[in-house]
C-alpha cells in the first residue's frame, strides 16, 4: 500500500513562533526537508508530528495519514517511525532483540524461531547477519545507524521521520550511510520527512519547506 | 614533581583506603590456612561437627534470599517512571533512620502485647508472628532496611537512562507504555541493581547487629555465631571464629552467584517477553507514592510510640497510655549519654569528612588518569561479610599494639562509609559536563580552582548528601567499633545493641532516639543550597 501523507494548511504555535505552513502532500518515497535556523521549531514540529505530547506546541488543523486524520490518535497507532541523531538502540538488549522489539503485531503471534528467521533475513539483506548477537556498544556509528533505520522499517512505518539523522556520523561515512538510507525508505515505499542543518544532506528529489519563510 | 604532589598524595590515599580491606581478607584467609597447615584436617573435622551447624548456615541463607526477593519485589512494583523530588526525599529518610531503633520500635509496636493492639482495643495478648527473637521479625526489619536502599538505587539508575526517550522510541515502534516499561525500562535498571542486589544479600546473611536483637537464638543466624565463637577468648573457640568466617565467605560467595543467576533468569524471561504482545500492565503511578507514604506513617507511628516510652512509668498491658510519666529519668539518661554522645558524633564527623574527601577524589583521579577504578574493589567492604574484614584488620591491628586507638578505629570505619558514598555520589557526578571544567581551564583557571569555582557549587547537594550518608553509615556501625576498640570507646550504637538485648526499657529507648536524632542531623546536611540543583 502506497502512503499518503498530507495536510492543506497547518497554523502550529511552536514555543514563542506561529507558522501557517502551505499544503503538503507525500507519497510514495516522497521527501520533505524542513529547514529554518537554530530555535526555529524544526525538531518540535518533528516531534509534535510523531505524536509526542509538548506543552509549548500547538495547532487546531488536522494532518491526514491515509486519509485519516492523525491528531487525536496515540503515538503507537500513528504508525510514523523515528529516526534521530542518537539511534538509541536499547543498550542492555542485543541486535536481534532491538529488531525483535520492533515487530509488529501479526508478528509477535508467530513463534520466536519464525520470528528469529524473519530478523536474521532482514539483517542479511543490509549484510550485517554476523551482529545479530552482538550488543549494541560492539556496533561502529554506521552499523548502529543502519540497525536503527532497519529497527524503524521492521515496525511498518507510514512516513518516517528524520531528525538529523546523520549528523553524528564522521564525514566519510555520512554520504555512504546517507545513501543507503533513502535507497532503504525508497525500496520500503515510504516517504520520510528530514529535519538537517546540512544541504549536503538533501536528495536531489526532495521537497524543502523552510519554516522562517512561512513564520507570522 | 611539586605540581604532580597533589595527585601523588591523593593517590596514595585513596590506593591506601581501597587496599585495606583487601589485605584484612588475605591476612585472615593466610592465618587460617597457616594454622591448617599446623594442625592438620582434624581441626576442620571438629568444626563441621558443631550441632547445630547447617540449620544456622540455613537460616542466614533463607534470610539473605527472602529479605533480597521482597525488597526486590517491592521495588519492582513501586518504582516510578519519573522519580519525584519528593519521593527521593522520602527514600532519603527511610535510610537516615536508624535500623536498629526501627527494629525495636516496630517489635514494641507489634509484639503481641504491643502498641498496635492496644490501640485496635485488645485485652489479652495477641498471638503475632512479630515477636522480639523470631526470624520473621528479623526479615520485616530487614526488608524495611534494604528496601529504601534499593529503591534508591535503582532511582538513581533510572535518572541516568535516556527512559523518555526510551519511550518515545518505543511508541514509534507500535509498543504499548506497559510493554516499553516491563521490556525494556525494567531490565535496563536491573542490570544495574545487581552490585546493590548482592550487598543487600551479603548483608543480610552476615547481619549481626540487627539479629542479635531481633533474630532466633537457639540456634541463632550463623553470623552471630561466629560472633560470640569471636567474643570468646577460648584457642577453640577462636579457631572456630576463623573457619566460620571462611564458611560466611563461601556462603556470601554462593548468595553472588544466586544474584547473578536470578538477574539472568529475570532477563530471559523479560527477553522471551519481546516475542509476544501480552505483558503485565503498568504499575499505578499513585503506587510509589502510596507505599513511601505507608513507610513514612510506619516510622513516624514508631518514633511517636518510643517517644512514649522513654518517659513512661508503670505501662503494662492493656493500658493505651502509660500511668505515669517521668521525665528526671530522661534528662538524666541524656546527661549521663553526653560523653557517648561526643565520641558518636566525633568518630561520625571525621569518617565522614575522610569518606567524602576520598570519593570526591577517587572521581576526580579516575578523569585526572581517564581510567576507571574498578568497582568491585571500591565496593569490595559491602561484598564480604563485614565481620571477616574486622577479623583481618583485628590480626593486622594486633601485629602493632595491643592498645585501641583512635585511628585505628577510624580506618575500619572507612571502607564501608567510603563504598556507600561512592554509591551515592559517582553516578551524579557522572552526569556533570565535565567539558566546564575545560572551558575554565582554557580561561586560565587551574583545575583546582576550576572544581571549586563550578563543580563542586553544582554538586554542593549531592556532596552534602553524601557527607551526611557517610556519617550516618558511621553512626550506625556496630561491629567495627565493638571488634577494634575492645569495649574502651562507646557508641550511641554498641550502648544501644548492649543495652536492648536485656529488654526494651525507657533507657534504652532514649539511647534509640537520641541516635536517630544525630542521624537525622547528620542527613539535614543535604540542604547545603548549591549554585544549581543537583
Amino acid at each position: 500500500m502506497i502512503t499518503k501523507f498530507a495536510w492543506q494548511q497547518l497554523a502550529i504555535q511552536l514555543g514563542m513562533r506561529e507558522y501557517r505552513l502551505p499544503p503538503i502532500e507525500l507519497t510514495g518515497s516522497d521527501c520533505l526537508v524542513l529547514m529554518g535556523g537554530s530555535g526555529a521549531g524544526k525538531s518540535s514540529l518533528l516531534h509534535w508530528l510523531l505524536g509526542d505530547k509538548q506543552t509549548h506546541v500547538s495547532c487546531r488543523d488536522e494532518v491526514y495519514l491515509n486519509g485519516e486524520p492523525i491528531n487525536d490518535k496515540s503515538i503507537q497507532a500513528r504508525r510514523i517511525g523515528l529516526l534521530m541523531q542518537d539511534v538509541l538502540l536499547f543498550e542492555h538488549l542485543s541486535v536481534l532483540d532491538n529488531l525483535r522489539f520492533a515487530l509488529p503485531h501479526r508478528w509477535r503471534r508467530k513463534k520466536p524461531a519464525e520470528q528469529q528467521a524473519y530478523l536474521l533475513e532482514r539483517l542479511s539483506q543490509i549484510e550485517m547477519a554476523e551482529f545479530a548477537n552482538a550488543a549494541p556498544a560492539q556496533l561502529s556509528g554506521g552499523q548502529a545507524a543502519r540497525i536503527g533505520l532497519l529497527r524503524a522499517l521492521i515496525a511498518e512505518p507510514l512516513l518516517m521521520l528524520l531528525d538529523e539523522p546523520f549528523a553524528a556520523l564522521d564525514p566519510r561515512l555520512r554520504s555512504k550511510i546517507r545513501d543507503w538510507t533513502f535507497a532503504q525508505l525508497q525500496q520500503a515505499e515510504v516517504p520520510c520527512i528530514m529535519v538537517t542543518h546540512d544541504l549536503g544532506d538533501i536528495p536531489a528529489t526532495a521537497k524543502q519547506l523552510n519554516l522562517e519563510d512561512y513564520h507570522v | 614533581m611539586a605540581r604532580s604532589l597533589p595527585i601523588i598524595v591523593a593517590t596514595s590515599w585513596v590506593g591506601f583506603c581501597l587496599v585495606l580491606p583487601v589485605l584484612g581478607v588475605l591476612l585472615l584467609i593466610g592465618d587460617g590456612l597457616w594454622r591448617v597447615l599446623g594442625r592438620g584436617a582434624e581441626l576442620l573435622s571438629s568444626f563441621f561437627e558443631v550441632p547445630g551447624l547447617l540449620s544456622m548456615v540455613g537460616q542466614s541463607l533463607g534470610t539473605a534470599l527472602i529479605s533480597v526477593f521482597i525488597s526486590f519485589v517491592l521495588v519492582l512494583l513501586t518504582l516510578p517512571h519519573t522519580l519525584q523530588r519528593s519521593q527521593s526525599w522520602f527514600a532519603r529518610v527511610l535510610i537516615g533512620m536508624p535500623h536498629l531503633v526501627v527494629a525495636i520500635g516496630l517489635v514494641w509496636l507489634l509484639a503481641p502485647t504491643g502498641w498496635l493492639w492496644r490501640v485496635f482495643g485488645a485485652t489479652e495478648p495477641s498471638i503475632t508472628l512479630f515477636e522480639q527473637q523470631s526470624l520473621i521479625s528479623l526479615w520485616l526489619v530487614l526488608v524495611l532496611k534494604e528496601f529504601p536502599f534499593l529503591w534508591l538505587v535503582a532511582g538513581i539508575a533510572l535518572k541516568r537512562l535516556p527512559v523518555a526517550n526510551w519511550f518515545v522510541q518505543g511508541r514509534a515502534l507500535g509498543r504499548t507504555d506497559a510493554q516499553i516499561w516491563w521490556l525494556v525500562v525494567v531490565p535496563a535498571v536491573v542490570r544495574q541493581l545487581r552490585l546493590a542486589l548482592i550487598i543487600v544479600a551479603v548483608y543480610s546473611a552476615s547481619v549481626v547487629d540487627v539479629a542479635l536483637l531481633l533474630g532466633p537464638q537457639s540456634p541463632p543466624l550463623f553470623a552471630v555465631q561466629v560472633y560470640q565463637w569471636f567474643m570468646d577468648f577460648g584457642p577453640q573457640r577462636a579457631d572456630y571464629a576463623r573457619w566460620g568466617s571462611i564458611l560466611l565467605l563461601a556462603l556470601s560467595l554462593l548468595l553472588v552467584g544466586i544474584v547473578v543467576l536470578h538477574e539472568r533468569v529475570f532477563l530471559w524471561l523479560t527477553a522471551r517477553g519481546l516475542s509476544r504482545s501480552r505483558v503485565l500492565g503498568l504499575p499505578p503511578a499513585w503506587l510509589p507514592q502510596v507505599m513511601l507514604t505507608v513507610l513514612l506513617c510506619l516510622l513516624v507511628l514508631i518514633v511517636f510510640q518510643l517517644l512514649i516510652l522513654t518517659g513512661a512509668r508503670g505501662w503494662f498491658f492493656p493500658q493505651l497510655w502509660p500511668a505515669s510519666w517521668e521525665l528526671q529519668q530522661v534528662l538524666q539518661t541524656v546527661q549521663n549519654l553526653a560523653p557517648t554522645i561526643l565520641s558518636s558524633f566525633l568518630l561520625a564527623a571525621v569518617v565522614s569528612v575522610l569518606a567524602t574527601v576520598t570519593v570526591v577524589l577517587l572521581t576526580e583521579l579516575q578523569r585526572h588518569y581517564q581510567k576507571q577504578v574498578s568497582l568491585t574493589l571500591v565496593l569490595l567492604p559491602l561484598l564480604l561479610p563485614q565481620i571477616i574484614l574486622l577479623l583481618g584488620w583485628q590480626s593486622a591491628y594486633f601485629l602493632f599494639s595491643n592498645t585501641p586507638h583512635w585511628a585505628w578505629i577510624v580506618l575500619c570505619h572507612l571502607p564501608f562509609s567510603i563504598a556507600y558514598t561512592f554509591i551515592v555520589y559517582a553516578p551524579i557526578e557522572a552526569l556533570y559536563p565535565q567539558r566546564t571544567l575545560v572551558v575554565a581551564q582554557s580561561l586560565g583557571h587551574s583545575y583546582w580552582q576550576a572544581w571549586w569555582r563550578l563543580k563542586a557549587r553544582s554538586l554542593a547537594r549531592v556532596i552534602g548528601f553524601s557527607f551526611g550518608f557517610a556519617a550516618v553509615i558511621a553512626l550506625a556501625q556496630y561491629l567495627p567499633v565493638q571488634m577494634t576498640a575492645a569495649g574502651r570507646v562507646q557508641t550511641l550504637t554498641t550502648e544501644f545493641v548492649s543495652l536492648a538485648s536485656g529488654g526494651i526499657r525507657p533507657e534504652v529507648v532514649t539511647i534509640g532516639l537520641v541516635l536517630t536524632l544525630v542521624s537525622f542531623i547528620a542527613l539535614s546536611l543535604q540542604t547545603v543550597k548549591g549554585d544549581t540543583q543537583s
